[in-house]
């Protein structure tokens, strides 16, 4: 199931969160290479957002490749390898600092931190 | 694309010796989506009833590009009919002298309202709707919208942000919107203008706002010099709300600097304003 | 929008005609049930005219009342139209039903009389489109409805009171200052002396700038206070309405036209000018004034070198007999009435006497004809109280028989008139009934009964009939144009016409010498009137019975044939005063020039 979605009371930015999320289910596959994409207009009446936010992610990920965009048909998902693996990476390492920003607030030293992290993995 | 709407110089409006628009001086660009937000009373009406040219400048200019008063859609709190037609009636009334060839009848369907009803038998909320359909059946240029959506329950104002989206995709609208916060408005507004005591103290894109309010928490009080618009005293400490905030600012400094989303801006904003007045 | 207007307009109207008929109804009813007398036109004519008062106000204070009452006002600001294509949109279906319904009542009238009604500008009265314009521009104001209306009302009578300011104005600058100021509201034209224009050019002239500055005001008018709309609409108004009442005081002072000049010419050639107040004498192109004297028609009598008339106090009943001395000019009193009694206006001369009524009272002035008669004895001052006699006499004649003198008259008697007879020492005598007025010439009275003219003489004896001679009485004028003095009895004809087709078919004439009758050929004059006169009968002829009429020729009777006295080569005159016939000869009036010609022929008086 595709699960776009955008928060207002975010302080991300609009279409940072929508290029995230729609980067989300592209690389988890929920979306698939060579799939169309909503049209502008019925995406951000999906989203409730203004149109221009929709066209200025879909226009970046077309310049970024992501995305292929013909005149009359919509955008269609066109995603190479290497720039999947490129996200991943970025994804991940988003996380992580917001990871790092929460444990600094609770007074983690590094060391701590890293402790609890390999205990965690090693659970499950 | 890039071209002016509407363009402010120096606007002046009194009520009587009051000033309620001081010196305004901005301009609005076709296809922007603006939110203008302030304290009540700040001017927040007024300056919108003046781009709809419900009041006119007592000093300065308000001056359009390309557009003709057919093209103007506008809904003041006072939601402003003739209340004796009935809804048909006034949607022939409207359609006949604002030139619209069909009127669009989907969301006045979707409530079912009957159409041989008189418009003073309407609740605020079904005017509201029923007077925004008539605006947006103009294929408006620019829209003026004044308070009136929290009048509108959840689901017709779903319905009616969708057919907002609708008129910005397909002819370039203008939309201006009056509101407190973001609540009603949602996602859609790219420029907030903040309001108060007649004069414009924020005038930006919503990013711009995202990256340059942040705030500040902490226990003890902030020395460095930093630009606190608005401080709140809460029993674990304060908190600073700064703008603009610039990253050298906090640089080798050991202070906990957080992100706020929009509607926590607006509202340090107005508290900002608020605190000022008493002080 | 235009529909809009429309369909409130009617509305509106329906509602307040429908409130003036019902109440018109309910008057008629509740006077048919106390059996009391409804004379439907009189009440009908009143309350009309204030029907459209009270809607002229209301049509226009109400410009924005159903927009204020429903919540449209912000809306229609809003409206895909500028502010003066608004304001056009809302006043003009209202001032059209304003016209239809002043217009169609004045319809109404002239459809019920019997005689030729005009509709003149000046009839219409354009008070209530003042009004209107007046109450629209205090339209936008959204103070109470009662405040509007008394601000409307005071505004109004601004209005009145500067109109008849400058009315007044200019009659002084005419008159002098002896013209009272007066406040009308309905007929500023008939109590000041102007002639065509004085009502529309005031009222255009005044009412214009309240519409001109609501049109102005409106232009900055939003939904804030009204008192931007004021201070534009006072800005422009002042100036405007201050430029049009200097603007109507040049312009009536252009047209003065006084309705209430009389002249007077005497038999050598004097010409009196009479103004409602003062009384001039034009030579060598002077005027000089003559104080305390009022030569006028058939109040004046000439004899030997003075000039005797009954001259009234200005405005007031109050008169008495003076005489007028052409060689020195000086003024005397020969008769002043006792109080509480007043002269009546005509006055008769016969030789040295006159002879005038005189009533007892106010109360019969106007009322009943006639009076007392007195003879005054100009050369004796001596005064006889002859009869009181109160009928609406006239005297054709005075016969001298055995060396006293018979004064002849007739008043109106049941449907014909009664002639009579009364002398020096009071006796009255009914001589016969004539249906024409009698006409005594050449010793001889000429009267009509039962479709014969009957002649007769006055002698010791009495009152014989000489001969009687059958004839259609419509084909004769009388009109007696010496009027009142008594001395002219020499005539030896007296014309008349007989009428065909609107044409004249045959002149007829009776000769007073064989006392018989004939007719001759018109030749080519078609219509006029006859005026008999001191140098003796003469035919007017004109071109059109319509307004303006084409005054032609002036013939002269002589015998049974016509001679041309003058060709006036088609001057024309207005049913009211261009052409003016006087006792010895008559005026032109063209524009501000007036020109004077003396009988026997007509010539032109020149100064």
């Amino acid at each position: 199931m595709i699960k776009l979605s955008v928060s207002e009371s975010s302080s991300i930015p609009l279409h940072l969160q929508l290029k995230q999320s729609i980067m989300l289910n592209i690389l988890s596959g929920k979306l698939e290479a060579g799939g169309k994409m909503p049209s502008i207009r019925s995406l951000a009446k999906i989203l409730k957002v203004n149109p221009n936010t929709v066209a200025k992610v879909y226009y970046n990920l077309e310049e970024e490749g992501v995305l292929d965009g013909k005149a009359g048909s919509g955008f269609t998902i066109k995603m190479t390898r290497g720039k999947l693996d490129g996200y991943k990476k970025l994804l991940i390492e988003g996380e992580i600092k917001d990871l790092l920003g929460s444990a600094v607030k609770l007074g983690f030293s590094k060391v701590e931190l890293m402790e609890l992290i390999g205990r965690t993995i090693e659970n499950g | 694309m890039d071209k002016n709407l509407i363009e402010i110089n120096g606007l002046n409006i009194y009520y009587g010796k009051k000033r309620a628009i001081k010196d305004v001086t901005l301009n609005f660009k076709k296809g922007e989506t603006v939110l203008i937000a302030g304290r009540n009373g700040a001017g927040k009406s007024t300056f919108l009833r003046a781009l709809g040219q419900l009041i006119l400048p007592d000093n300065g200019s308000v001056n359009y590009f390309d557009l003709s008063k057919k093209k103007i859609g506008i809904i003041t709190d006072k939601m402003s009919m003739f209340e004796d037609l009935t809804l048909e009636g006034g949607i022939r009334f409207h359609s006949e002298i604002f030139g619209i060839d069909e009127f669009d009848h989907t969301i006045l369907d979707h409530l079912g309202m009957d159409m041989k009803r008189k418009i003073s038998a309407l609740s605020s909320g079904e005017r509201a709707i029923y007077h925004l359909s008539l605006l947006i059946s103009q294929k408006p240029e620019l829209l003026l919208i004044d308070e009136v959506f929290y009048l509108v329950d959840p689901y017709i104002r779903d319905i009616f942000i969708e057919t907002l989206i609708g008129l910005l995709d397909g002819s370039n609208t203008t939309i201006i919107m009056v509101n407190h916060t973001f609540a009603e408005t949602g996602k859609i507004p790219e420029r907030v203008i903040i309001m108060d005591e007649g004069e414009i103290i924020i005038d930006e894109e919503r990013e711009t706002l995202l990256s340059k309010v942040k705030k500040i928490s902490s226990d003890m009080p902030v020395t460095i010099d930093l630009p606190v618009f608005f401080t709140r005293n809460t029993p674990f400490g304060s908190e600073y709300f700064i703008f603009p905030f610039e990253k050298e600012m906090v640089k080798d400094k050991n202070l906990y600097v957080e992100d706020i989303g929009l509607n926590d801006i607006i509202k340090a904003f107005l508290g900002g304003r608020y605190v000022n007045k008493r002080d | 929008m235009l529909i809009k207007e429309i369909k409130d307009t009617l509305i509106h109207t329906g509602f307040m005609l429908g409130t003036f008929v019902l109440f018109l109804a309910g008057l008629y009813i509740s006077f048919s049930i106390t059996g009391d007398d409804f004379d439907i036109s009189a009440y009908f004519q009143f309350f009309y005219q204030l029907f459209i008062f009270i809607f002229s106000f209301f049509m226009g204070i109400s410009l924005f009342s159903s927009e204020i009452r429903n919540n449209g006002f912000e809306y229609l600001l809003t409206l895909p139209l500028s502010r003066t294509k608004l304001l056009i949109f809302k006043i003009v279906p209202r001032l059209i039903m304003l016209i239809i319904l002043y217009g169609g009542y004045m319809v109404i009238l002239a459809l019920s009389t019997t005689k030729p009604f005009l509709i003149t500008p000046e009839l219409f009265n354009s008070l209530y489109f003042s009004l209107f314009f007046i109450s629209t521009s205090l339209s936008v104001l959204r103070g109470n409805f009662v405040a509007n209306s008394l601000v409307t009302m005071m505004l109004f009578l601004v209005y009145i009171v500067a109109a008849n300011l400058v009315a007044w104005m200019v009659a002084v600058k005419y008159y002098g200052v002896q013209v009272g100021f007066r406040l009308s509201v309905f007929t500023i034209d008939a109590i000041y002396p102007f002639s065509k224009g004085v009502v529309p050019v005031l009222a255009g002239l005044l009412s214009l700038p309240f519409i001109a500055s609501l049109f102005y005001g409106f232009k900055k008018y939003d939904i804030r206070s009204s008192k931007r709309y004021l201070k534009r609409f006072i800005t422009l108004f002042i100036p405007l309405f201050l430029t049009g009442i200097v603007l109507s005081y040049i312009l009536l002072n252009k047209n003065i036209q006084p309705n209430y000049e009389s002249y007077y010419i005497t038999k050598e050639g004097m010409v009196f000018k009479n103004s409602m107040v003062k009384t001039f004498l034009l030579e060598n192109g002077k005027e000089t004034e003559i104080e305390g004297f009022f030569p006028f028609w058939f109040r004046s009598y000439e004899w030997k070198d003075s000039i005797c008339s009954i001259t009234f106090k200005k405005g007031s009943y109050e008169g008495k007999v003076v005489r007028f001395n052409k060689r020195d000019r000086r003024v005397e009193d020969l008769y002043v009435p006792g109080e509480n009694k007043f002269l009546s206006g005509w006055m008769y001369g016969y030789k040295e006497h006159l002879l005038f009524t005189e009533k007892s009272g106010k109360r019969h002035l106007n009322r009943k004809g006639g009076g007392e008669l007195i003879l005054l004895n100009t050369e004796t001052a001596e005064i006889t109280r002859v009869k009181s006699l109160y009928k609406f006499v006239r005297f054709c004649g005075v016969a001298e028989v055995d060396n006293k003198r018979i004064w002849i008259g007739s008043y109106i008697n049941k449907g014909g008139l009664s002639v009579f007879t009364v002398d020096e020492t009071g006796k009255f005598q009914s001589i016969v009934r004539s249906s024409l007025g009698p006409v005594y010439s050449n010793g001889i009275l000429v009267t009509y009964n039962k479709g014969h003219f009957e002649f007769g003489k006055f002698s010791g004896s009495g009152y014989d009939i000489l001969k009687r001679l059958k004839a259609e009485r419509s084909d004769f004028y009388n009109h007696n144009f010496s009027g009142n003095d008594l001395n002219k009895s020499d005539f030896k004809y007296l014309y008349g016409r007989k009428y065909k087709d609107e044409k004249i078919e045959k002149f007829v004439m009776l000769d007073l010498n064989n006392l018989s009758i004939s007719t001759f050929d018109p030749g080519d004059i078609k219509r006029g009137f006859i005026r008999r006169g001191p140098y003796g009968s003469a035919y007017f002829t004109k071109f059109s019975n319509n307004d303006p009429v084409e005054l032609d020729k002036i013939y002269k009777f002589e015998g049974n044939s016509l001679v041309l006295l003058k060709d006036f080569k088609g001057v024309k005159y207005s049913l009211r005063n261009d052409f003016r016939h006087l006792k010895n000869g008559f005026i032109i009036r063209e524009g501000k020039k007036v020109r004077f010609y003396i009988y026997p022929d007509l010539k032109e008086l020149k100064f």
